[in-house]
């Protein structure tokens, strides 16, 4: 972790390429650790106004995050995999900010490709999937039995966070019902989640989203595993369209509601945990200490979701809520 | 007259259906009746 670092870095930069809303927080919040950066994105512009923001060690990376040996891949959704592969086989740790499931889907099929190099590819490392499914694995914990976990989801982070967010509302996910994978239709199963502070009650529904994947490589006796994102009227009225109008430059506040139900030493029990965060910040924030874990040794190699990383999630958890991650838990009945 | 009443009647039906069909489908919930969020402690992390 950062407290752990050495003052100066022997262990060479740490690349991000794509400097969006994610990618941009992640650089901000490594700038106070001793690695060196290299950045890149293939807008001029946006480059040279990160590279303003960072160190006078930190400089232009190379399109694919070289000469780093560590790697945040922040770039739109979509090609995480086919970016990722020449990194992995090059002998590069890759740390992959997609939500998309299609992306985590390569990126974990370069688990051997990984194995043979040495390295580590991590697949979901922003809010969610990433910090919920440390949520997750953390409230797990304290389970003999998990039987269903849920996540819900509101807010974006940039435009290319929306814009996956409008696809995912018009594309069909796969949930987890009595241990079987089951398509469900982007759009349908609305249901009203909770979320801390402001956030309060928004109307959320299935989509193409990535969580039951990732949840059930770590929860895999688990029977239900479901995923919604949150969405207005006029986002589903609008789905099978294109974007109407461009999005928002930053989403605003969004969060995360994580509920894990099952066996606990005194029963049946729920434990619901949520957040309420800029998800760009935060995402941002994910992948940075997941960079840092990575690039600091002592990890696990092959390709994985971010939350099989380290065999103990409250060390991540840990330095997330040190850097201003604070999530909450709901306490009290329904 | 009697044309314009009709078209009326028929654009508020269709949108009293349609928003019937997008506020009726799925199961709602029920606000929570007790209890709140509580922030988590830094130091739960670490004793675990």
């Amino acid at each position: 972790m950062a407290t752990n670092t050495p003052a100066f870095s022997d262990r060479g930069p740490i690349g991000i390429v794509g400097l969006g809303r994610v990618g941009s927080h992640a650089a901000r919040q490594l700038r106070a650790d001793p690695h060196p950066l290299v950045v890149y994105d293939t807008n001029r512009n946006v480059r040279q106004k990160v590279l303003g923001a960072l160190r006078t060690i930190d400089r232009m990376g190379e399109p694919n995050g070289g000469p780093a040996t560590t790697v945040i891949l922040a770039t739109p959704a979509g090609k995480h995999g086919a970016t990722a592969r020449p990194l992995v086989q090059s002998g590069v740790s890759v740390i992959s900010t997609s939500d998309d499931p299609a992306d985590i889907r390569s990126l974990l099929d370069l688990n051997n490709a990984a194995l043979e190099s040495g390295v580590t590819v991590v697949a979901g490392a922003g809010l969610s999937p990433g910090y919920s499914c440390l949520q997750a694995k953390h409230a797990g914990a304290s389970f003999t039995r998990v039987d269903e976990l849920s996540v819900w989801t509101t807010g974006t982070a940039g435009p290319a966070c929306a814009r996956r967010h409008h696809r995912s509302l018009k594309r069909p996910g796969q949930v987890l019902i009595d241990g079987q994978w089951v398509p469900k239709r982007g759009g349908s199963g609305r249901d009203l989640a909770w979320f801390p502070g402001e956030l309060g009650a928004r109307d959320c529904y299935r989509g193409n989203l990535a969580e039951p994947m990732l949840l059930h490589r770590l929860f895999p006796d688990a029977d239900r595993i479901s995923a919604r994102t949150s969405a207005t009227r006029r986002d589903r009225l609008t789905g099978p369209l294109p974007m109407l109008r461009r999005p928002h430059e930053d989403g605003g506040p969004g969060g995360v509601r994580v509920e894990v139900r099952g066996v606990g030493s005194s029963g049946y029990k729920t434990e619901v945990r949520g957040i309420m965060v800029f998800p760009s910040v935060a995402a941002g924030s994910v992948a940075a200490v997941a960079a840092l874990t990575i690039h600091n040794g002592g990890v696990r190699r092959g390709a994985m979701g971010l939350a099989e990383l380290t065999e103990n999630p409250a060390e991540m958890l840990h330095e997330l809520h040190r850097r201003g991650v604070v999530a909450a838990r709901f306490v009290g009945s329904a | 007259m009697i044309t314009l009443a009709r078209r009326v009647a028929t654009a508020l039906s269709m949108a009293g259906f349609l928003a019937a069909v997008f506020r009726l489908r799925g199961q709602g919930g029920v606000p929570p009746t007790s209890g709140g969020w509580e922030q988590i402690d830094g130091d739960e992390y670490t004793s675990v």
